[in-house]
């Protein structure tokens, strides 16, 4: 669930982090860690003679099958022979079959990494027809499996993920990965593991009468045990390793002379240059967001009711003090698409209300800030483009930063509109229960069209949350947008390893510069960079770690460090090379995060340059190619 | 009498007695009734098992099931189920109290059953491993009631009770399944089974100078009751509660102006606390465990020896958030030592994060200062498939904590403080066993 972003309460605290890896290895011990050269997977794939697919690779059989809900029972494409369906027809790399209520045309798509499945469903009924959708493999020997991106210690889990909508399953000889592709199975997107048998599912597919659906998924066979060399595949499929352009931190849109509990002052529009400079100096922040909230009539007011009470003047004023200290750096103002707590709201937007099953008004945990549905056209949406009006050329910004983007506190809205996808099913009867519409879908039109907008404006962007549509993710991609996790819970980062590998630091816990650098060693660890959040630390150490991470374009994510097209970011000890015998330069941080002098030894291996990276607790490392400058 | 730290005394007393506040005598009178009388018979015969099997029928049992003296809650005996795949096995009784109730149960009174058990060995899914019972409506009727469950994973003794509430008057309570194991593995034992029939109403009476304030405490439920701060001059306070029959003890705290504590427990009997061991100082004396609802804060005090050089103090308890199943975790623990904040960087033997079985990361406090609890009916060990099961604690143990408070601590009176920091209202019952400080 994500959270709003806004200013906590400060408390003195001291990070105790969980140490990345960082004790000292013997150099026999140190891996050689360089980008792997992409090559087509040598993977043989079929459809069997019940269309289940199945896979080849050096010595490893995979065969996924498939099931689908009919009313009663089941439909099943497996090895030997499909059942439900009358009857299967398969040939070559397509296979038709039919029920009583619905075709199915099976495509398989051999991709370099991946095969990807495409399953067209037609309802042949003039009623809406509930499908569960199952797809899953037996994979007895398996030696660990992860879900959503989380190392699953139990024999049977599940995971609901549409941001990482990925199930991945080493064996001792390979691994293989499961990964919902379309936008509505990324949404309804269940991952599980039971007792050996790992599939993805979709447990909420409704056709309308005589539609058709595409749900489309992607197997990944392996000859590599881990979780990340399945990652990395993911992400050249999906194309999502582009350049990350700079550092992010909020700051500033405080009242005058604002100060914290400790009685300092934080960053506002009467800070002094030189305050400015060092905050945003100090934090590398090319990308600085106001991102102060203000209240109408006592509550926060962050949907169209900011209108009411913004002054332009009032950023303008601090964006030019920030532009006079730093040259070079973006502003923005903050955006979100979910609010609106003024008391005319169930009047002014009232075909526009998020509905929770009961027919109460879905809130953000809090009666006094109900949610809003912004579909294209309608009253609300309308308003908020005002408001995306205000910030983009009446302030003058020079980006957006945009909150809660792909949905707030709830997942659905029980009422009309329907989303034409959506519905619970009994898994008993397979029924519908009910219809229900994810706010994900209705709202994404309209928020794909504000994409645009800002793009076509010369605006940048950065967004709060990982894309979970196939759609919005291709859009994103497209655009270079930066998206971020928030990490109250590192493991966040797990949501982030199909699109930009951010994360953004943890206001709760942060209290001092090093707390900060500390918490971007946890983020390695998970392959992410960092971006600054609170605007309660000033940073004092210049250069960090945080000063070498940007402009990033990501080329492999692993567990302890981030290898980028540009520099390679480590909290673990390794032979690192950029794969070729460039140039490079190196930053060495103490366990302070103070960068200490440290010349790092080199290994020639098959042309390779690797330099040799050898850390303590709390330690890490920057390579930066000379020719990336 | 028992004697307390200086400012706590417990004083017998069986009729009221009014003082004069002229009186120089710092004397204090609580006086505490109940009907019915506690301690409440118990409908249930033979509920300890100390006559054998007399009053029990038993079904599906084998030779290695019945009364065993290996192990007990209480007495001698206890009733012992081997598991057995497919197996549903049991005993019951019949007729429970009377024949026929004449006058009838009437609609709306509690029927309160309880019963310990321990257990090794189970199979987290396998049958129940709990009590059930049936009772027959004036109308014709029948109905089961609501009756104690067990759960399903190794535990020490553990007392369920449940409490049912009919909505039609009660002729007879047809049996009472006293113990039932079904489809199991391992081995369970039942003991010390209760039932009553009924509302206890308890009322209390307090004469004493200058009170500032009367509470009432439950073992089973913790603060009953709890006058606020009286008037300046206040010598006379009363008070009663109404509740199902629970086999429960209660304590009457008067507090006065002085900061005098006195307590009058009832049933008189003390309840067993653990034993100390060298070098231990536990901080409850009032029940071996504190139930404080969301939102309230208690004090304990406690005298400490001289700390000798070179030792540290710990402070160490178990603490969970009361819920009927293991639901993740939630910051609710906080503390104070003498004043101070007992913060997270005195935390010893834990990481500041922890990881569930299904990969999620969590903070062991929120700041520095609010501890997260699990979710838990009780400190059983987590099933390793539970999804909550911390795979990276000592132990797997997620309720003990332990704090280096030597900075804190000091010889002489020490003044510990607990608080449920959930929202008063909403928040679940913060449940605190064994609250100790330890010098080693």
């Amino acid at each position: 669930m994500m959270t709003k972003t806004i200013f906590a309460c400060v408390l003195s605290v001291c990070i105790l982090s969980a140490a990345p890896q960082g004790a000292r290895a013997a150099d026999n011990d140190l891996p050689f860690i360089a980008p792997k050269t992409v090559a087509a997977a040598p993977y043989t794939v079929e459809l069997t003679p019940g269309a289940a697919v199945k896979i080849a690779l050096k010595g490893n059989t995979y065969v996924l099958t498939s099931e689908f809900s009919t009313i009663p029972g089941w439909a099943k494409l497996e090895e030997q022979a499909a059942t439900g369906f009358n009857p299967v027809k398969v040939a070559g790399s397509t296979a038709t079959a039919e029920t009583a209520s619905f075709t199915l045309k099976r495509e398989i798509r051999k991709q370099p990494e991946c095969v990807e499945v495409c399953d067209t469903l037609t309802n042949k009924s003039g009623e809406n027809l509930p499908v569960i959708i199952r797809h899953q493999a037996r994979l007895p020997d398996f030696t660990s499996f992860r879900l959503g991106g989380r190392k699953i210690a139990l024999k049977r889990a599940q995971a609901a993920e549409p941001q990482n909508p990925t199930t991945i399953v080493l064996t001792p000889t390979g691994s293989v990965g499961l990964l919902a592709l379309d936008d509505a199975f990324r949404i309804h997107v269940l991952n599980y593991g039971l007792n050996g048998v790992f599939g993805v599912a979709d447990q909420n597919r409704v056709l309308a009468p005589h539609a058709s659906t595409t749900v489309r998924f992607a197997i990944f066979p392996s000859d590599v045990s881990d979780y990340y060399a399945q990652i990395n595949a993911m992400r050249r499929f999906l194309g999502v390793n582009f350049r990350i352009d700079g550092g992010f931190a909020f700051g500033g849109g405080r009242v005058d002379h604002e100060k914290n509990n400790e009685g300092r002052e934080l960053l506002n529009r009467k800070s002094s240059l030189e305050d400015f400079k060092t905050f945003i100096g100090n934090k590398d922040a090319k990308f600085c967001p106001s991102s102060r909230v203000e209240r109408y009539k006592g509550k926060y007011a962050e949907g169209p009711d900011w209108l009411m009470v913004a002054n332009a003047d009032f950023y303008k004023e601090q964006f030019a003090r920030e532009k006079e200290a730093v040259p070079w750096v973006q502003t923005a103002l903050y955006f979100s698409n979910n609010f609106y707590a003024a008391e005319d709201g169930k009047e002014k937007y009232a075909e526009c209300r998020l509905m929770n099953p009961d027919g109460s008004q879905a809130d953000y945990r809090d009666p006094n800030y109900p949610l809003w549905l912004a579909i294209d056209g309608n009253a609300y949406a309308k308003d908020l483009e005002k408001t995306l009006d205000f910030i983009m050329f009446t302030v003058g910004t020079d980006g957006v930063y945009w909150d809660e983007f792909e949905r707030s506190a709830a997942d659905y809205h029980f009422g009309d509109p329907w989303d034409g996808v959506s519905a619970d099913i009994d898994p008993q009867t397979h029924q519908i229960t009910r219809l229900k519409s994810s706010v994900t879908l209705l709202t994404q039109p309209w928020r794909l069209k504000q994409v645009d907008r800002i793009m076509a404006a010369k605006k940048y962007l950065i967004i709060n949350g990982a894309p979970t549509t196939d759609s919005m993710l291709k859009a994103m991609a497209n655009y270079k947008v930066p998206r971020f996790t928030e990490t109250g819970s590192i493991t966040n980062c797990l949501g982030m390893h199909l699109y930009s590998p951010i994360a953004l630091g943890d206001h709760v816990t942060e209290r001092t510069d090093v707390d900060c650098y500390r918490w971007m060693l946890q983020a390695l660890n998970f392959g992410c960079v960092y971006y600054w959040y609170s605007d309660q630390v000033v940073c004092h150490i210049h250069p960090n770690l945080g000063s070498y991470m940007f402009p990033i374009t990501p080329v492999e994510l692993g567990e302890g460090y981030i290898i980028g097209k540009e520099r390679i970011l480590t909290a673990k000890s390794g032979l690192f090379s950029f794969g070729d015998a460039a140039p490079v330069e190196t930053h060495f941080f103490n366990a302070q995060g103070v960068e200490t002098p440290k010349t790092l030894p080199t290994v020639v291996k098959d042309g390779k340059t690797y330099y040799k990276v050898e850390l303590e607790e709390f330690e890490s490392c920057a390579l930066v190619r000379k020719d990336a400058q | 009498m028992r004697k307390h730290w200086r400012g706590w005394k417990t004083l017998a007393a069986s009729a009221a007695l009014f003082l004069f506040p002229l009186l120089a005598a710092a004397e204090c009178t609580i006086t505490v009734t109940s009907d019915p009388a506690m301690p409440v018979a118990n409908l249930v015969k033979n509920p300890g098992f100390e006559e054998g099997v007399t009053g029990w029928d038993q079904f599906s049992m084998t030779a290695a099931d019945g009364v065993t003296d290996a192990e007990a809650h209480s007495g001698k005996f206890s009733f012992k189920l081997i598991g057995q795949k497919g197996v549903n096995k049991g005993i019951r009784q019949g007729r429970i109290g009377p024949q026929e109730f004449n006058p009838p149960i009437p609609a709306g009174t509690p029927i309160t059953v309880s019963a310990w058990c321990k257990s090794v060995g189970m199979n987290p899914d396998g049958g129940a491993c709990s009590l059930s019972g049936t009772i027959s409506y004036v109308d014709g009727t029948d109905s089961y009631i609501t009756t104690p469950v067990f759960p399903k994973v190794a535990h020490d003794w553990i007392k369920q009770t449940a409490c049912y509430v009919p909505k039609k008057d009660v002729k007879w309570i047809d049996q009472l399944y006293g113990a039932l194991y079904y489809d199991q593995a391992g081995q369970a034992w039942f003991d010390d089974l209760f039932m009553a029939v009924g509302k206890l109403k308890l009322a209390y009476k307090v004469a004493c100078p200058n009170i500032k304030s009367v509470r009432l405490y439950s073992e089973e439920r913790g603060l009953l009751k709890d006058s606020g701060l009286l008037a300046k001059g206040t010598n006379a306070a009363e008070g009663s509660i109404e509740s199902p029959i629970l086999l429960d003890h209660f304590i009457v705290q008067v507090e006065d102006a002085d900061g005098n504590v006195y307590r009058e427990r009832y049933p008189k009997e003390e309840p067993a606390f653990a034993k100390a061991a060298e070098g231990e100082t536990p901080l409850f004396d009032r029940f071996p465990r504190e139930i404080l609802a969301a939102g309230t804060t208690e004090s304990y005090a406690a005298t400490l020896p001289a700390i000798p050089a070179g030792k540290s103090v710990t402070l160490e308890l178990k603490a969970r958030a009361d819920s009927e199943n293991i639901a993740g975790c939630a910051p609710v623990l906080q503390m104070q030592l003498n004043g101070k904040d007992v913060t997270l960087d005195k935390l010893v033997e834990r990481k500041a994060r922890f990881t569930f079985a299904d990969g999620r990361d969590n903070p062991v406090a929120q700041g520095i200062k609010v501890f997260y609890l699990y979710y838990a009916p009780n400190f059983f060990p987590i099933d390793p498939q539970n999804p909550y099961f911390p795979t990276d604690i000592p132990r797997n143990d997620p309720y003990t904590f332990k704090f280096n408070v030597t900075a804190l601590a000091k010889e002489g009176k020490n003044l510990f403080t607990l608080q449920n920091a959930g929202v008063a209202g909403k928040g679940s019952a913060m449940i605190v066993e064994g609250a100790k400080l330890v010098i080693r």
